[in-house]
């Protein structure tokens, strides 16, 4: 009898954390300087947070803790706390801070700047500036590593992608990508790290074992990002000046399929919980839900506008109180 | 002999403005979404707009035009008859629509960096047709702090002012 009760207790445990955890998606609104959270459970815009001038990059922790946004115009990074969902800092940065990523184990905050050419690296927590590190011309994309040995970043006007070490932050490599690439994903597993050419509309695909360039493959207008399905199996791609995504069969290297998604489509993530794919349509202010099993489209969301979303933008739901026992840290 | 330096100066920076990577820009794209309702039947607003490369037959700021059909350059009144190069990217019949992009501009008459456009006619219920003119662009400079003749305000204003009086010429061109 009492091992029934313990197990109904665990049992209990459990279900209300399964059943009341839920997610939230930050999308970065660049014309309206805002930042609008999704709930994913009911799909409904919950609040609009304003951030700084221009804000793109988006990047939050693990946790859900804390939501960092770049706004390359005010050259600031806004500080989201995620249980009360309100911007308590904004912190000057470089001189264009755009894309954003956070090292796995949420430590660092990695920024890339736009103009001045480096990525800068801060701490999550204290928010202090550590390091500097000069990169290519114009880096914006970032990826990190399941390691926190390495990260990628994509220098946009030196078509090249710079490859930093997470332990010294020294560059190890520079590999050559397509023309103009702009945004980096490293696959699942981490074997492969693909990068978006805008200009060239296509994908390199690197090897990371090596940094051997595998193959390139031709997709839409201006790709401006990817993600990938959680078992790697696919990789999905937005092409901004096409109004469409690129499906791309990630085993046999091909682009298998070019859907409508709306206009000026650019964020995109994999959403692991629903198996739904979230994109973000810049022109039509909005983001799409879209069934990556049937690919059939599930819902526009209506978001601030002018919505760029560039980032890791899904995040857990902290506002609900029971959550507030992990308050001490930042992570 | 003082001023050498200064003029020096001024040499390069000119140079830096004019002759910049075209495919650079700032991090910030604007939209602009401007429409007009016209008292006329969606087949006859798609007639006068269609040919991409006969732009000057309905916007009235447009002084010549040189097309293969595939391009077209168009010379801009307003701003100093200034040339402007398009690239027609995508173009149905069917749907009435068209797409077209900015590949070479002088970005002192025009101040725009990385430009799309896409017009279409919709018919709507009472006969009349609504045409849609949608543009995306980033503003000339492609540094930050960008002075205020190229910033994001002139860009909008630019391209406003080409959109607003080719919509409003061509629904006085068709109700009249």
């Amino acid at each position: 009898m009492k091992n029934f009760l313990i197990n109904l207790w665990i049992f209990f445990f459990i279900f209300l954390k399964v059943s009341f955890s839920s997610d939230l998606a930050f999308i970065t609104n660049q014309l309206s300087n805002s930042v609008s959270v999704i709930d994913l459970e009911t799909y409904k815009v919950i609040k609009e947070i304003s951030v700084g001038s221009r804000p793109a990059g988006v990047a939050v922790t693990k946790h859900g803790k804390r939501i960092f946004v770049s706004n390359p115009e005010s050259k600031e990074i806004s500080v989201i706390d995620g249980y009360k969902l309100e911007n308590i800092k904004n912190i000057s940065l470089g001189k264009g801070p755009l894309g954003i990523a956070l090292t796995k184990d949420d430590k660092f905050l990695l920024v890339a700047d736009w103009y001045d050419h480096k990525v800068r690296v801060i701490d999550s927590c204290t928010l202090k500036l550590i390091k500097e590190i000069s990169v290519g011309k114009s880096p914006a994309g970032i990826d990190t590593d399941l390691k926190n040995s390495k990260f990628y970043v994509a220098n946009r006007d030196d078509h090249t992608v710079s490859v930093v070490n997470i332990k010294n932050f020294q560059v190890e490599k520079v590999l050559k990508a397509g023309k103009r690439p702009f945004a980096v994903a490293l696959s699942p597993d981490n074997n492969f790290l693909y990068v978006a050419n805008v200009k060239s509309n296509d994908v390199s695909v690197f090897d990371t074992k090596n940094y051997k360039k595998i193959t390139t493959i031709k997709v839409g207008k201006s790709p401006y990002a990817i993600t990938f399905l959680q078992d790697g199996s696919k990789a999905f791609v937005t092409n901004q000046h096409e109004n469409t995504i690129s499906i791309i069969d990630t085993l046999n290297k091909k682009n298998i399929k070019t859907l409508e998604i709306g206009e000026y489509p650019e964020g995109i993530n994999f959403y692991i919980k629903t198996k739904e794919v979230l994109i973000v349509n810049w022109f039509d202010s909005e983001v799409v839900v879209l069934n990556s099993m049937n690919l059939n489209i599930k819902k526009r969301i209506t978001v601030g506008e002018g919505p760029r979303g560039f980032g890791n933008f899904i995040g857990p739901n902290l506002t609900k109180n029971w959550n507030i026992v992990y308050k001490n840290n930042c992570g | 002999m003082k001023y050498l330096p200064g003029i020096i100066f001024l040499i390069v920076s000119f140079f830096n403005l004019t002759i910049t990577d075209v495919f650079s820009h700032g991090p910030t794209r604007q939209k602009l979404k401007e429409s007009i309702t016209i008292n006329a039947k969606p087949e006859d607003v798609w007639n006068l707009i269609k040919d991409f490369g006969k732009i000057d037959i309905w916007h009235p700021s447009i002084s010549k035009v040189e097309s293969d059909g595939k391009t077209r350059t168009i010379y801009y009144s307003p701003r100093n008859n200034t040339a402007i190069k398009q690239k027609l990217e995508n173009y149905s019949a069917e749907k009435m629509m068209y797409k077209t992009s900015i590949t070479e501009v002088d970005i002192k008459f025009f101040p725009v960096n990385t430009y799309t456009a896409n017009i279409s006619v919709k018919g709507n219920e009472d006969g009349t047709s609504t045409v849609l003119w949608k543009a995306a662009f980033y503003r000339a400079y492609v540094n930050n702090d960008p002075p205020p003749e190229l910033n994001e305000a002139a860009a909008i204003k630019a391209v406003k002012e080409f959109i607003q009086s080719g919509l409003n010429n061509l629904k006085k061109k068709l109700e009249n």
